[in-house]
C-alpha cells in the first residue's frame, strides 16, 4: 500500500483552512485515505478526525491511501503539502 | 451591596455601562423520545441534518453581511462538521444497535467533543465549541424545537458561561454593549466576533462572577483591562464615563492614522515600525493596532534570560515563527543577542566587568561564543522559510572586521543548511546597528558590507557624551539631541545614501514626536518605536514638509546644546 510521510509546516497546523482543504483533497478521490500523527490514526475525509489528530505545526504525518486511484491521491496531497496550502 | 470587580482577560477592546442580561445554558439535556424503527430514526436524523445545514447556510450569510468573509469562515467549519463521514457512520451504528436517532447522535457528537477537548492545543481544543454547537442544532430539530434564543429587549451586557457562534450573531447588534463570558480565550469566537463588530469583551472570568450577577444589574465592562464591575458605585460609573470618552477620541485618532503611511506634506515617506521583544501575540497585536508597518527591532535577549540552559534552535523558530506570522508579510528585523556582563546569564558564565557597557557584549560576545550565535542564525534563516521581510541585525558593531567575522558566521550557516536540505529564508537583508561612535565616524566604509543601518540612539549618545545613562547624576548628559549626537546621525544618514543602503533609527529617539521632523530632515528611511509612540509620530510627520524639516535640521545641527535644540523644537512644533 502506497504511503508517504509529510511535515506540516503551516503555521496554524492542520487546522481551520489547511484542515479544510486536506479533507476536501482526500474527498477527490475514490480511495480508502488514513492519515497517521504519532499514535493517532484518522479518515483523511472525515474533518473530526483530521482535528483530533491534533497536528499543529511541525507534525509528521504519515498518509497512507489504498484503492485504484491511491497514487493520485497521495500526489495530490503531497503538492497541497508542498504548496504550504496555498500559503500563510 | 458594595461594587465587585472580577478580572478576566482583556478579549475585545473598548468599554460598556449597563444592564446585565444573563443567558443561562441554552442546550439543556435532551429527553428521550418514542422509537421508531431503524429506517425511520435513520431517515429523521438525515432530515434533520439537511435542514441544519440551510440554517447554517442562512446564518453564513448573515454573518459575511456583518462581519465579512474572514470571520464567517467559522460557519463554513460548521457545515464541514455536518457532513462528517465518521461522525454520521458513528451516529447510524448507534441508531442500528437499538438507540434513538437523538440519543445517537448525541452521544457520536459528544465522543468527538471529548476526543478535541483531551487535545493538548488549546487552538485545537476549541473546535469542541462549534461540534458542540452543531450537533445542538441537529438535536433541536429532531426535537422539533425552533430556533430561539432569548433576545434582550432594550441594549444590555451580555454574560454567560460560554456563547457559541450561533449565539454570538444570533443576538442583535444593536442590543449589545458588551459580552462578559466565564470560558474562552483570546482566539474563541465570541472574542474574534466581538472584535470583528467592535463590541467590549472580556472572557475567562472567574465562575464566582456567573454566581455574582443576576438579570438587570448594572456592569461596567472594560475590554481593555480585561475587568468587570458588578453593581459599580456612582464614582466609579462617573469616572468610566469620563474613561469612555478618552478612549473613544483616542481610538478615533489612532484609526485615522493607523492605515496611513507617515508622509510629509511633500510626499516624502518614512517607514514607521514597532520595537519588540518578549510580550507574544499581545505585543504584535498592539503593534498593529497602533499602525506599525513592520517590526523594526526585534530584542531577541527575552529568549536567553532567566534560565538555566540557552534555547534551543526549535524553540527560538517556534518563537520567531510567531512575530513573522504575526505581521504577515511585513518587514520584522531581528536583532542577534544583545548580552554583556551586566545581565547574569547563568549558562554563559561570564565574568563580573568593571564595565559591562564596554566589555565583551552583543557581536563582540556571540563572535566569542559561536555555538550560540550559529544556533541563533540557523533558527532565524529557518523560521524565515516562505516568509518575506526576514532582516538580520548585529548589535554593538565597532568596525569592518567584526561584520566580516558575523557574516562569514552566517554564510557558513546557510552552507549548513542547504547541505542539511533544511528550507530556510534565503533572500535576507543583512544590518548593522550604528551605537558606537567608531562605526558612525567610518559609516561611510562599513555601508559597502552591509543592507542597511539602523542608529540606536540611546547607546550612540551615552557613548558619544561618553556619559552612563544609568548614572544617577551623569545620565541625563547622554541625551540624543546633543548636536553632536545629531551630527553623527546626518554623517551615517549621509554615508548610507552615498552607499546606496537605507537607514533607520530605532533607540527612544525615534519615538519622541518632539524630533520627528528633524529626523525627517536628516533624511532617514525608517523610524522604529515603542508601539504607544506610532500615531503621534506618524502624525507630526504628516504634518511637516519635508523642505521645511531639512532647514529644521540644519538649524538643529548648528545650535550649541541638547537644551537648545529642545528649546527650538518646541518653539516650532506643529
Amino acid at each position: 500500500m502506497p504511503e508517504i510521510t509529510l511535515r506540516v509546516e503551516h503555521p496554524v497546523g492542520l487546522h481551520a483552512r489547511p484542515a479544510a482543504l486536506f479533507v476536501q483533497t482526500a474527498k477527490k478521490f475514490k480511495s480508502d485515505i488514513r492519515v497517521k500523527h504519532g499514535d493517532k490514526e484518522a479518515n483523511a475525509k472525515s474533518i473530526l478526525g483530521v482535528l483530533t489528530l491534533g497536528a499543529n505545526q511541525g507534525a509528521v504525518v504519515t498518509i497512507r491511501a489504498e484503492g485504484e486511484d491511491a497514487e493520485e491521491a497521495l500526489a495530490a496531497i503531497k503538492k497541497l503539502f508542498d504548496d504550504n496550502f496555498g500559503g500563510v | 451591596m458594595r461594587e465587585r470587580l472580577y478580572q478576566g482577560t482583556p478579549a475585545s477592546p473598548g468599554m460598556a455601562i449597563g444592564p446585565a442580561f444573563v443567558i443561562d445554558e441554552w442546550a439543556s439535556e435532551w429527553k428521550e423520545q418514542r422509537k421508531e424503527s431503524v429506517q425511520e430514526e435513520l431517515q429523521r436524523l438525515k432530515q434533520a441534518i439537511l435542514r441544519a445545514e440551510r440554517e447554517i447556510d442562512e446564518l453564513h450569510k448573515e454573518a459575511i453581511g456583518r462581519l465579512g468573509e474572514e470571520d464567517a469562515a467559522i460557519f463554513e467549519a460548521h457545515k464541514m462538521f455536518l457532513s462528517d463521514p465518521d461522525l454520521m457512520e458513528r451516529a447510524k451504528q448507534l441508531i442500528q444497535q437499538g438507540s434513538s436517532a437523538v440519543k445517537s447522535w448525541s452521544s457520536a457528537v459528544d465522543e468527538y467533543v471529548s476526543l478535541l477537548e483531551d487535545l493538548d492545543d488549546p487552538v485545537f481544543r476549541a473546535r469542541a465549541v462549534d461540534l458542540r454547537d452543531v450537533g445542538d442544532r441537529v438535536l433541536r430539530i429532531m426535537l422539533g424545537k425552533e430556533q430561539k434564543i432569548p433576545v434582550p429587549q432594550s441594549p444590555s451586557i451580555i454574560v454567560a458561561a460560554e456563547l457559541s457562534p450561533s449565539q454570538t450573531i444570533l443576538i442583535p447588534r444593536e442590543m449589545v454593549l458588551g459580552f462578559c463570558t466565564v470560558l474562552g480565550t483570546t482566539t474563541s469566537h465570541v472574542a474574534i466576533l466581538s472584535r470583528g463588530l467592535g463590541i467590549p469583551a472580556v472572557v475567562g472570568l472567574p465562575p464566582e462572577f456567573l454566581a455574582d450577577v443576576s438579570e438587570g444589574d448594572e456592569l461596567i465592562v472594560d475590554g481593555n483591562e480585561g475587568v468587570v464591575i458588578v453593581s459599580p458605585e456612582e464614582s466609579t460609573v462617573e469616572r468610566y464615563k469620563r474613561e469612555m470618552e478618552k478612549w473613544s477620541r483616542s481610538r478615533e485618532m489612532l484609526l485615522s492614522l493607523r492605515d496611513l503611511e507617515a508622509v510629509s506634506v511633500d510626499g516624502r515617506r518614512i517607514e514607521v515600525g514597532a520595537n519588540l521583544g518578549g510580550g507574544g501575540d499581545e505585543e504584535i497585536k498592539l503593534a498593529l493596532d497602533r499602525g506599525a508597518e513592520g517590526i523594526g527591532l526585534l530584542r531577541t535577549e527575552f529568549l536567553y534570560m532567566e534560565r538555566e540552559h540557552p534555547p534551543s534552535e526549535e524553540e527560538q523558530i517556534t518563537e520567531y515563527r510567531r512575530y513573522l506570522d504575526g505581521m504577515s508579510g511585513r518587514s520584522v528585523i531581528f536583532r542577534t543577542v544583545d548580552i554583556g556582563g551586566d545581565k547574569a546569564i547563568p549558562y554563559l558564565r561570564l565574568p563580573k566587568e568593571p564595565n559591562p557597557f564596554l566589555g565583551k557584549r552583543g557581536i563582540r560576545l556571540s563572535l566569542a561564543e559561536k555555538d550560540l550565535f550559529r544556533t541563533q542564525l540557523r533558527a532565524i534563516l529557518r523560521a524565515g522559510a516562505g516568509h518575506r521581510g526576514v532582516k538580520i541585525m548585529f548589535p554593538m558593531v565597532s568596525g569592518v572586521e567584526e561584520i566580516r567575522a558575523a557574516r562569514e558566521q552566517l554564510d557558513s550557516v546557510r552552507n549548513e543548511l542547504r547541505e542539511e536540505k533544511e528550507r530556510f529564508a534565503e533572500e535576507v537583508e543583512v544590518g548593522v546597528m550604528i551605537e558606537v561612535p567608531s562605526a558612525a565616524v567610518m559609516a561611510d566604509v562599513i555601508a559597502s558590507e552591509v543592507d542597511f543601518f539602523s542608529i540606536g540612539t540611546n547607546d550612540l549618545s551615552q557613548y558619544t557624551l561618553a556619559a552612563d545613562r544609568t548614572h544617577p547624576e551623569v545620565g541625563k548628559m547622554a541625551d540624543a539631541l546633543e548636536p553632536a549626537v545629531l551630527r553623527l546621525i546626518k554623517m551615517v544618514s549621509d554615508a548610507a545614501h552615498e552607499a546606496g543602503i537605507w537607514v533607520g533609527i530605532c533607540g527612544e529617539l525615534a519615538g519622541d514626536a518632539l524630533a520627528a521632523p528633524v529626523l525627517l530632515g536628516l533624511d532617514i528611511d525608517e523610524l522604529s518605536m515603542a508601539p504607544n509612540s506610532i500615531p503621534e509620530v506618524k502624525s507630526q510627520i504628516r504634518q511637516w514638509s519635508y523642505e521645511d524639516a531639512k532647514a529644521l535640521a540644519e538649524e538643529a545641527l548648528n545650535l550649541e546644546s541638547a537644551e537648545a535644540v529642545r528649546k527650538l523644537l518646541r518653539e516650532r512644533k506643529l
